[in-house]
């Protein structure tokens, strides 16, 4: 029999969790996020608590039989489930996943009925025999059975599928994340089936393989939160070719690409991709947080013997911690990544060309971006053909990334886009060199959850200790690797402080977004916006004791780069809250902010506010906080912090990343 | 639920798809006679009139129309109309028409540009060989450049100018199937 993996299969957890990854500032619409904050503040409460009462564990234990060997209950997705009376039920439940009639909830059933179908002689169709239909399972079972126990079929759709046997090796694709969709803030992730390299084929027309919920045309908002996270949706495998994914991610939602070969032999490819046949098209429940796409690709590729790559949290399974967990992992005592390829979205092309360009050719590109009309001018005033080219391939990026192609000319950028397309095709052909990129591997990054430790001194309270808990997923100071830089992405965060013997809540944020567009080319439309989106409680005040409001907060603003140490912004917010002693029920916000950032190590936020109660007694108030942080290694900070609120308060706190 | 029932945004394209292949079948046959002088381009038959393709655009910007929601049977929604000829809707036409629409900026660029992995791609599926794509992208670039120089090509709509595009392309390689 097959060597048997070492990982188990997961019990359902009862509450599901998050398919997550970076924000994209831009292609957003503010009404859409508006309409989803009240969704998210539903998601994020169910990861709270589903972060504070996780499910333990439960495994039927026993290996003496073949149905009851882990490959066999991996391979048909059984979890355990204490209402059956094998104690397991499949993941999927459409019944053409069984060749037995209780095979959904009975290993041994299925494995009796799976051995007899690959005995029997084929029909008029042979791709409907079972040999055709579980390729893994027929692997499986033959090397436990011997060679001789059946005689293998030609199965021609399977062999058309996985092209002729030529696919040799696997890549795990990892997409940054996107605020387009509330499930898909946090990454996401997908199979990438590589065609030899000898085949000459062109990488974009490799097939794929994609985890995601089936979801009914123009569903009502409220209802997907809901169903995304308690299970409403069937969830399935589904293939495209991979030119359609670098074309939705890279050029329509502006997400950089990581793809992650894995370091596979030929037997272990085949046997994933066997098994990707299998399970195309079959019908899952999608939950958000736990099993989602992160999950259920992982767990697809964990039939190979000895793969553990499924991250230990039971609360989410965060893409990005798939992708950690695999890079350190190992394989038969090998590193389970062969090779990494980086996917720059349109957007970052567009930084990596603007910022390559000599400094004529970036005034070129300024003022061809600005006046449209002297384009022609510009391009007489570069001194050769290969100037000319990277000037307009760089306009060529700049325009995709700032027009709206859906708005036809009622978009003007699309005109301009056309006359740069023009002037490339009246130059002589000939490719500009992409520079490389920079950008740090999402691999390389810190975990994604926070606890926080930190003595503080309050002037109204005195001397405290601050303890704080983020399941997910960064801040303004440690943005780092897959994240957006100056953004926030915080979801579930509880902070609670111990003053004279009584511990009470400081903070509850459920949702707290904040995104920032760097403004990195300072083009038009490249320019600088900020919004915030914020639903939660906070204490009123530094100096009041046990005086939680609810509080829902949005802003907009804008922010200037001013050297690549410093960004400044302004911020206009309103603010629906709680009645705390007659502070009434409306307030607006105005704030200014400036990001730091001093190295890969040091990084800081000052932001200074005023607030205006519009009902209740209608007071100002202004307050100020300024934060910096010092990153000891990968996974620790220390924090170094000073508020200003009524109160002053000045804290030290150590954070550790899990 | 039927599984069918629930394809979001496949079936919201579908209904666009339809809606875009009755104008496309009327523009495309106008568009021949003013966008080009010599060749009524993107006059048909076409798959793209004619063979349903347009059902598989990209996801739409419903709000939870990306990433987390599946797509079933993507890339395989090509229907044969009782029009066309068999032909003209080969699985090889199909899958150029697709690529073509779905990576007609890229496409665009690459051809302005002389080289690129799109172009290569799209001619790999069209089985034509190596040595032959140098002067097949030659010539999609000449007639490709005299297009978009035409008055009204920036308002043709993305299908439409996808299907000026693929018949840039059969034209151009014709004769270089492997």
């Amino acid at each position: 029999m097959r060597p048997l993996p070492t990982a188990q299969p997961e019990p359902d957890p009862g509450l599901p969790a998050f398919c997550a990854g970076k924000l994209s500032p831009l292609k957003v619409r503010t009404p859409m996020l508006i309409r989803s904050l009240l969704l998210l503040g539903t998601l994020a409460a169910a990861l709270l608590l589903s972060f504070i009462a996780q499910a333990s564990p439960v495994m039927a234990a026993g290996t003496s039989s073949p149905w009851q060997e882990p490959a066999w209950l991996k391979l048909l997705h059984y979890e355990p489930d204490r209402s059956s009376a094998s104690g397991y039920r499949s993941a999927i439940h459409d019944a053409a996943f069984f060749l037995s009639p209780s095979g959904a909830t009975d290993p041994q059933a299925e494995f009796e009925a799976t051995r007899q179908a690959f005995a029997r002689a084929p029909g008029a169709n042979v791709d409907e025999h079972a040999q055709c239909l579980f390729p893994a399972r027929f692997i499986w079972i033959s090397q436990g059975a011997g060679p001789s126990a059946f005689k293998a079929l030609e199965c021609t759709a399977f062999n058309a599928w996985n092209r002729g046997n030529r696919i040799d090796s696997i890549s795990l694709v990892y997409a940054t994340g996107y605020l387009g969709n509330p499930a898909s803030f946090y990454g996401h992730t997908l199979l990438k089936f590589n065609s030899a390299s000898e085949s000459g084929q062109s990488k974009l027309l490799d097939n794929s393989l994609n985890y995601g919920a089936v979801v009914p045309p123009n569903e009502n908002p409220l209802r997907y939160m809901y169903k995304g996270v308690f299970g409403g949706y069937v969830g399935g495998f589904s293939e495209v070719e991979y030119y359609f994914h670098s074309g939705v991610y890279g050029e329509v939602e502006l997400r950089d690409l990581w793809e992650y070969e894995l370091n596979l032999s030929r037997e272990q490819v085949d046997f994933v991709v066997a098994h990707g046949w299998e399970l195309l098209r079959r019908e899952y429940t999608y939950y958000f947080f736990r099993k989602n796409c992160a999950y259920r690709v992982a767990e697809l590729l964990e039939i190979i013997d000895g793969l553990d790559i499924i991250p230990a949290a039971r609360f989410a399974t965060i893409p990005q911690a798939v992708i950690q967990k695999m890079a350190r992992g190992t394989l038969q005592g090998q590193p389970l990544i062969r090779t990494l390829r980086y996917h720059p979205s349109r957007q970052t092309r567009l930084y990596n060309r603007f910022f390559a360009l000599d400094a004529d050719e970036r005034a070129a590109v300024r003022t061809a971006a600005e006046q449209p009309e002297r384009l022609q001018e510009v391009l007489g005033g570069a001194p050769g053909l290969a100037p000319r080219q990277r000037i307009l391939d760089t306009l060529l990026d700049y325009y995709q990334y700032v027009r709206e192609p859906d708005q036809g000319m009622a978009d003007i950028n699309n005109s301009h886009y056309q006359q740069v397309l023009q002037a490339r095709f009246s130059l002589p052909p000939g490719a500009t060199e992409l520079p490389p990129s920079r950008q740090p591997a999402p691999h390389q990054g810190r975990n994604p959850s926070l606890v926080r430790i930190g003595g503080l001194h309050n002037s109204a309270r005195g001397t405290g200790l601050q303890l704080s808990l983020r399941p997910a997923y960064y801040d303004v100071l440690d943005s780092g690797n897959g994240h957006i830089k100056n953004s926030v992405l915080a979801m579930g965060e509880i902070s609670a402080v111990h003053f004279d013997g009584r511990t009470e809540l400081r903070a509850i944020n459920l949702v707290n977004l904040e995104s920032l567009n760097d403004s990195v080319t300072g083009l038009p439309g490249d320019n600088g916006r900020y919004w915030k989106l914020k639903l939660g409680a906070e204490v009123d005040n530094l100096a009041c004791s046990r005086c939680l409001v609810a509080q829902a907060e949005g802003a907009i603003g804008t922010a200037r780069r001013i050297n690549r140490h410093l960004l400044l912004g302004v911020s206009a917010a309103g603010m629906a809250q709680e009645n705390y002693q007659n502070s009434g029920h409306m307030a607006a916000k105005v704030a200014f902010f400036a990001n730091m950032n001093l190295g890969s190590s040091y990084s800081g936020r000052l932001q200074l506010n005023q607030h205006r109660a519009l009902d209740g007694d209608q007071r100002s108030r202004s307050g100020v906080t300024l934060e910096l942080r010092k990153a000891l290694d990968t996974h620790l900070d220390l924090r170094l912090g000073y508020r200003r609120d009524r109160a002053e308060e000045a804290m030290l706190s150590l954070g550790y990343y899990f | 639920m039927d599984l069918l029932a629930l394809e979001g945004p496949f079936l919201m394209n579908i209904k666009h798809s339809l809606l875009s292949l009755v104008l496309a079948g009327t523009t495309l046959s106008m568009s021949a006679a003013t966008l080009a002088e010599t060749k009524p381009v993107g006059s048909g038959p076409n798959p793209y009139v004619n063979c349903g393709i347009g059902a598989a655009l990209f996801p739409t910007t419903h709000w939870a129309a990306v990433t987390s929601n599946i797509i079933w049977d993507l890339g395989t929604t090509a229907v044969t109309s009782a029009t066309s000829s068999p032909e003209t809707c080969s699985k090889r036409n199909v899958a150029v028409a697709q690529f073509i629409l779905d990576t007609y900026d890229n496409l665009a660029e690459e051809t302005a540009q002389g080289q690129g992995e799109h172009l290569s791609a799209m001619l790999e599926i069209m089985d034509c060989q190596q040595g032959a794509q140098p002067s097949v992208i030659s010539a999609v670039r000449s007639q490709m450049g005299q297009q978009i120089g035409v008055a009204g090509y920036a308002e043709q709509t993305k299908i439409e100018k996808a299907a000026i595009y693929y018949d840039v392309v059969n034209a151009a390689a014709a004769n270089c199937a492997a």
